[in-house]
């Protein structure tokens, strides 16, 4: 017959499910003869399930990103400079269809002005933001050098823009002028990418 | 990886990697929205230290970010950002460590393992604030072995430490925190 003192280490090898069978079939037989060492197993089992049922994500107190995009930009990646966004995208090329047009216009029709909700909205106007890349990507070499080095500036005042309206929502979280204020700033930036897709390309075209 | 995987994949995930590879910022700020939670959450409950907590995930993205080239897409983002994240924390802790070895006699090292502050025996509380209140060493493998899911000989290669060892602190965790949380 085993002793309790002998349990205290077996127990949590025997809930871990790491016990050899015989030697799991000697803490069985313990524990039916052992109310201490039954309730010890309970207490442990509640243990690692209250460990187990833990949220797995929790949110800072403040937005980190600012901090992280300051010293993203200082602190390039060793042995990479950073690179025009024209000179970014990557040489795969997708076709620019209608349902991008579809998709910006639906985006903003939802009206997720709410707080909680913008992040969501800001997934969105990715996935289009993203899409109309491709789609410049596809006719990047066609455009005048003067054109995308308007689009790079303007998307330089967008981004700043931007962070200035996040560092404002989270002093004021809950104020729904400053989410509008977002979502029309991310809706300018999306005008300004269907804007150059929709330029007319150079007589001649790309070389 | 262990038991369970830390978060399941994004869909967006492999595009929004692609992109932030090739530079696209914006688009690594969408990856650091979707996982900042996990990486906070971990560092919080590692260090029991909201304000390291937060300096550490910025690191873990910064991190992430220099090192985004090395990401192969064999296993999920976050279970590589997560990864990261561990061993951001383990890297700080080592450097605080030698840093502490230099102005601290070592005469005690067991004092150095002590908890902040004793567990009250008798005082009900939340999981977590027992959880803070652990010795360090006890508070690591806990968090990884029974939040995170990691198996002790992970956990013996993620810390450096001993398969026994790490086993030996999941037990004392384990009876600590049933002693704090009766």
């Amino acid at each position: 017959m085993s002793t309790c003192n002998e349990m205290q280490g077996r127990l949590n090898d025997y809930v871990d499910r790491t016990l050899s069978k015989a030697e799991a079939q000697r803490v069985e037989a313990h524990l039916e003869s052992c109310p201490a060492c039954r309730r010890a197993e309970g207490e442990l089992r509640a243990l690692i399930d209250a460990a187990g049922g833990l949220p797995k994500a929790l949110m800072p107190q403040r937005d980190l990103w600012p901090g992280v995009a300051g010293r993203i930009q200082r602190e390039p990646r060793s042995g990479t400079a950073r690179r025009p966004f024209t000179q970014t995208i990557p040489r795969r090329v997708l076709p620019f269809a209608a349902a991008v047009a579809v998709t910006v216009a639906a985006l903003y029709a939802s009206a997720v002005w709410r707080t909680p909700a913008y992040v969501k909205a800001e997934a969105h106007y990715m996935r289009t933001r993203a899409q109309l890349l491709a789609a410049i990507e596809a006719r990047g070499e066609r455009l005048l050098p003067g054109t995308l080095q308007s689009v790079e500036a303007n998307l330089r005042v967008i981004d700043d823009a931007v962070q200035e309206i996040r560092a404002a929502i989270q002093d004021d979280p809950d104020n729904p002028r400053l989410v509008r204020m977002l979502m029309a700033t991310r809706h300018k930036e999306l005008d300004l990418l269907v804007g150059v897709i929709r330029t007319p390309q150079p007589i001649g075209g790309a070389p | 990886m262990g038991r369970r995987t830390p978060v399941d994949n994004q869909p967006d995930d492999a595009f929004l990697v692609a992109r932030a590879r090739a530079g696209d910022v914006a688009a690594f700020e969408q990856l650091y929205r979707q996982n900042v939670g996990r990486a906070y959450a971990l560092c919080l409950r590692m260090t029991a230290d909201a304000a390291l907590a937060e300096e550490l995930t910025q690191e873990v993205f910064v991190r992430a970010w220099q090192q985004l080239k090395t990401f192969r897409g064999n296993s999920a983002f976050a279970t590589w950002l997560h990864r990261i994240a561990v061993n951001v924390v383990l890297s700080e802790r080592r450097t605080r460590s030698r840093r502490a070895a230099r102005i601290t006699p070592m005469r005690d090292v067991a004092a150095l393992d002590a908890p902040a502050a004793p567990l009250s025996p008798g005082v009900r509380m939340d999981i977590e604030e027992a959880l803070a209140r652990l010795p360090e060493g006890a508070r690591t493998v806990f968090v990884l072995h029974d939040v995170e899911g990691y198996r002790h000989n992970e956990i013996a290669a993620m810390t450096g430490i001993a398969v026994g060892t790490s086993k030996a602190q999941l037990h004392r965790a384990r009876r600590l925190l049933r002693e704090a949380l009766r």
